[in-house]
């Protein structure tokens, strides 16, 4: 188990050119063991540098990043063993796959890992138990399949890796309802049953509602709101003026108190906002 | 057998897109079997299903791209499979697709909304006027002379919609315009489209996975296993939550809402499908009392 | 990387930027030979300074072309010390086995000049003109060819098109580089061909997305109309303004002044 703590992190492109642009700066955090993190914040909120900072693809500008109380870029000749402690999963990789059949994508990692065969074989099996694929559509070419099955196959090959920390990013994509559904099962149920930190980078509050328990609230580079959900619905309305999309039944809630009716505004799943509704509409009744 | 043509030609019939008994396969793979629509003169339609029920397929059979296996499709009365008629066919019914990357020609903003007005071997003053006006009509204004790889995904599809608005077409069809987009630029996106519908009279067909887009849609056909599975407008589709559900698709969390609410007792409709209805409904309730 | 322009674009509005792509594009090739043909030391120096007052309009600072001039300068030294040893004629001073000779110097200072000249006057093409400028005013420059059969446009569009598209890939290749690394792809350290190797993963996911985009650009295009170049008009049609005349004359003017100082 892996836990990954940053401090004062920042990155700027183009540092001391004249078109520099902070993309993250002054980040403190620590992703907590076993901990599911939704991470939300408009495009160009930095949380795409941010998770690719978390593996060390990119170097911040300043700060550190530590896995294991391990500055990662201590000794870059150690980085790349590090780098496996943490599966990122980018956004639409499907696009990374490349060999003859699916299979043999998935053990790419693995095989970089150094694992014997007999490894290598039980981890693609394990992983695509998790996935959903067929052994018939292992033997397939990943360009061959639809694209849903083509994004759970280039997520598998990251899970076989086994990281300690799972770091998606819009895992969901361009899916249909169906396909983005399954993704989100597909990671829930990893996530239950192996109990290893997830990251997952969404646009959808919904999503990040449903699934995570904790909440990373990026905005203009910075860390604007990291809690359990419930404390970070609490600033729902924040949320709302910053302009994200926060869940339509949290939406419909603060403009119902908004017109002087007495519910709970810090909830997101339908099922409390029909309890909150029906306690006030009855309460109305009453007087 | 006289043929929806001909019923056309006398005014009977004035849909501006005509699926007429449609049916397409690729080899021996079935995509479409039997379909029969027809989309009127300024009607937003928007297509639902799971990925692989066709859709696409469709979307490409209106503007000649694709050619029925059997059936026919008409576009203004011109039909799709004669050759002769792609070119007035594809000017009538323009298309967006969903990666707006992947549709954009050129390296500044002006010279891609020109593309086809160009290709149309328009006067440039023409082209001038018409590019002025597509780009105004999607906002971007402040773009006009950027290159596309500078623009965020929103900024681009608008692009990609000036494009197809710059030949004038009666129709457009759009296949998962906001697919690649986040939230905001999914809205502003819809709110063009939505725009162009209501003010310009566009026939607007809108092939999507959001159940929000659909919604903003005057009509919903839901394609499954390449037939017409459900059809009806936006209220009379999401009510139905079982079986949209079992086509893989779901319902605004808003009527979901709204069904639970009014399995707890409240009076408030089950086909609710907008926000503002239920925020409407409830403080209805409220000022009933008092 | 992602702004990929050839040579470099510089955004800006002055007298040059404004003219005609093929004014610009001309008068540079016209100047180039004149650079070749010219022989006097006294027609480069106002060779020099005649493109030294053009970067001044463009108000481009002297420490980027300075800057630019950077890489060629040890060929200038090199072809310059060429040229002063091994050239015959008056000994000016001599040391060891080698001579200097008046000839040799000469000849030193006009070649270094040559190429000074020769690579300002191509960088403030590419300083005032964006790649698609460049690809319009070739377009139309060689459209009397079409006649020929030779296929100006559709040459025009691959140009425009491999320059709309190189920045997308260049970002596309970041990505799927990421991608692999995140997977353990080792591409930095390891023998020549383990290295090449290790870009299978690389390559073909981009081969497989350039062909993918290559068949949705073709689609796109055909529902917008395009059948090829022909029957096309533009939007910008080229036309000479007043000012390119007036820039025109102005070059003619500069080279009779080049004839005339050949003759002192």
């Amino acid at each position: 188990m892996s836990v990954i703590r940053l401090e004062n992190v920042g990155f700027t492109y183009q540092k001391g050119m004249p078109d520099e642009k902070t993309a993250v700066s002054e980040v403190s955090l620590t992703f907590k063991e076993g901990s599911f993190v939704g991470v939300i914040g408009h495009t160009g909120s930095g949380k795409s540098t941010l998770i690719q900072m978390l593996n060390g693809l990119i170097k911040p500008t300043a700060g550190s990043v530590f896995i294991d109380d391990e500055d990662i870029w201590s000794d870059t000749s150690k980085l790349r063993d590090k780098r496996f402690k943490v599966g990122l999963v980018l956004q639409y990789p499907e696009y990374q796959l490349f060999e003859e059949t699916v299979k043999k994508d998935i053990a790419f990692g693995p095989r970089n890992l150094g694992l014997s065969e007999e490894e290598i074989e039980e981890r693609i099996i394990e992983a695509a138990g998790y996935l959903h694929l067929s052994p018939e559509l292992l033997e397939r070419s990943p360009f061959d399949l639809s694209g849903g099955e083509k994004r759970r196959a280039a997520i598998a090959g990251v899970l076989a890796m086994r990281p300690d920390v799972l770091v998606l990013d819009e895992p969901t994509a361009g899916l249909d309802p169906k396909g983005r559904k399954d993704i989100l099962e597909v990671i829930d149920n990893y996530h239950r049953k192996e109990n290893k930190t997830i990251i997952l980078v969404s646009h959808s509050m919904d999503d990040v509602a449903r699934y995570a328990d904790t909440v990373l609230v990026m905005n203009s580079g910075k860390v604007m709101y990291y809690d359990t959900v419930e404390e970070v619905f609490k600033h729902s309305s924040e949320l709302r003026e910053t302009g994200l999309n926060i869940p339509t039944v949290t939406d419909i809630l603060l403009t119902l108190n908004e017109r002087g009716i007495g519910v709970d505004t810090d909830i997101y799943t339908v099922e409390k906002a029909a309890d909150t509704i029906t306690a006030a509409v009855k309460r109305e009744v009453h007087i | 057998m006289r043929e929806y043509i001909d019923f056309y030609e006398e005014g009977i019939v004035s849909s501006l897109i005509k699926f007429d008994n449609v049916s397409f396969s690729y080899g021996k793979n079935s995509v479409l079997q039997d379909i029969d629509l027809s989309v009127e003169k300024g009607e937003f339609l928007a297509v639902l299903g799971y990925n692989g029920s066709g859709k696409s397929t469709m979307a490409k059979l209106i503007n000649g791209i694709l050619v029925p296996s059997s059936g026919k499709v008409y576009v203004d009365g011109m039909d799709t499979s004669d050759e002769k008629n792609l070119s007035e066919i594809r000017k009538k019914a323009g298309m967006v697709f969903q990666n707006p990357d992947n549709q954009i020609v050129a390296t500044i903003v002006e010279e891609d909304v020109a593309f086809a007005p160009e290709n149309l071997g328009l006067d440039p003053k023409e082209i001038r006027t018409r590019v002025d006006d597509a780009i105004k009509a999607v906002g971007l204004e402040k773009h006009i002379k950027d290159a596309p790889h500078k623009l965020s995904g929103g900024q681009k599809q608008r692009v990609a919609i000036a494009g197809v608005l710059a030949m004038r077409p009666m129709c457009i069809i759009l296949d998962e315009p906001t697919a690649m987009l986040d939230p905001k630029g999914r809205s502003l996106v819809m709110n063009v489209i939505n725009r162009l519908n209501r003010e310009n009279g566009i026939t607007v067909v809108l092939i999507t996975h959001f159940m929000e887009e659909a919604v903003l849609a005057d009509r919903i056909i839901v394609l499954a296993n390449g037939k017409i599975a459900m059809e009806g407008t936006p209220r009379t589709i999401f009510s139905e939550k079982d079986k949209v559900t079992s086509l893989g698709l779901e319902v605004p969390p808003v009527t979901e809402l709204a069904i639970k609410l009014s399995e707890n007792g409240i009076k408030v409709s089950k086909d609710i499908i907008r926000p503002e209805e239920l925020i409407e409904a409830i403080t209805a309730l409220k000022e009933d009392i008092h | 990387m992602r702004d990929i322009t050839l040579g470099q674009y510089i955004n800006g509005d002055s007298p040059i930027h404004r003219l005609d792509p093929r004014v610009r594009l001309i008068l540079t090739l016209v100047y180039i030979i004149i650079l070749f043909s010219f022989k006097s030391i006294l027609q480069m120096i106002l060779a020099l300074v005649f493109i030294l007052i053009a970067y001044a309009i463009v108000k481009i600072p002297l420490k980027m072309l300075l800057k630019s001039l950077k890489p060629i300068i040890p060929i200038v030294l090199f072809t310059s010390i060429l040229n002063m040893f091994f050239i015959s004629g008056d000994v000016v001073f001599s040391f060891w086995k080698i001579s200097v000779t008046k000839q040799g110097l000469y000849y030193a200072a006009l070649m270094s000049l040559r190429v000074i000249c020769l690579l300002a006057g191509s960088s403030l093409l590419t300083y005032t003109s964006t790649p698609i400028e460049l690809t319009g005013a070739l377009e139309s420059l060689f459209k009397p060819l079409t006649k020929l059969g030779f296929p100006v446009n559709d040459l025009a569009m691959m140009m425009t098109i491999a320059l709309r598209f190189i920045p997308t890939l260049l970002e596309e290749t970041d990505k799927i580089m990421a991608a692999q690394k995140s997977r353990g792809a080792n591409l930095d350290t390891g023998k020549l061909f383990e290295r090449i190797k290790a870009l299978t993963p690389i390559l073909i996911p981009l081969f497989v997305s350039a062909f993918r985009r290559a068949d949705e650009l073709a689609l796109a295009m055909e529902c917008r109309c395009y059948n090829g170049g022909e029957g096309r008009t533009r939007l910008n049609e080229l036309r000479l303004k007043r000012s390119d005349l007036k820039a025109t004359l102005v070059f003619c003017l500069f080279c009779v002044l080049l004839v005339l100082a050949g003759k002192i």
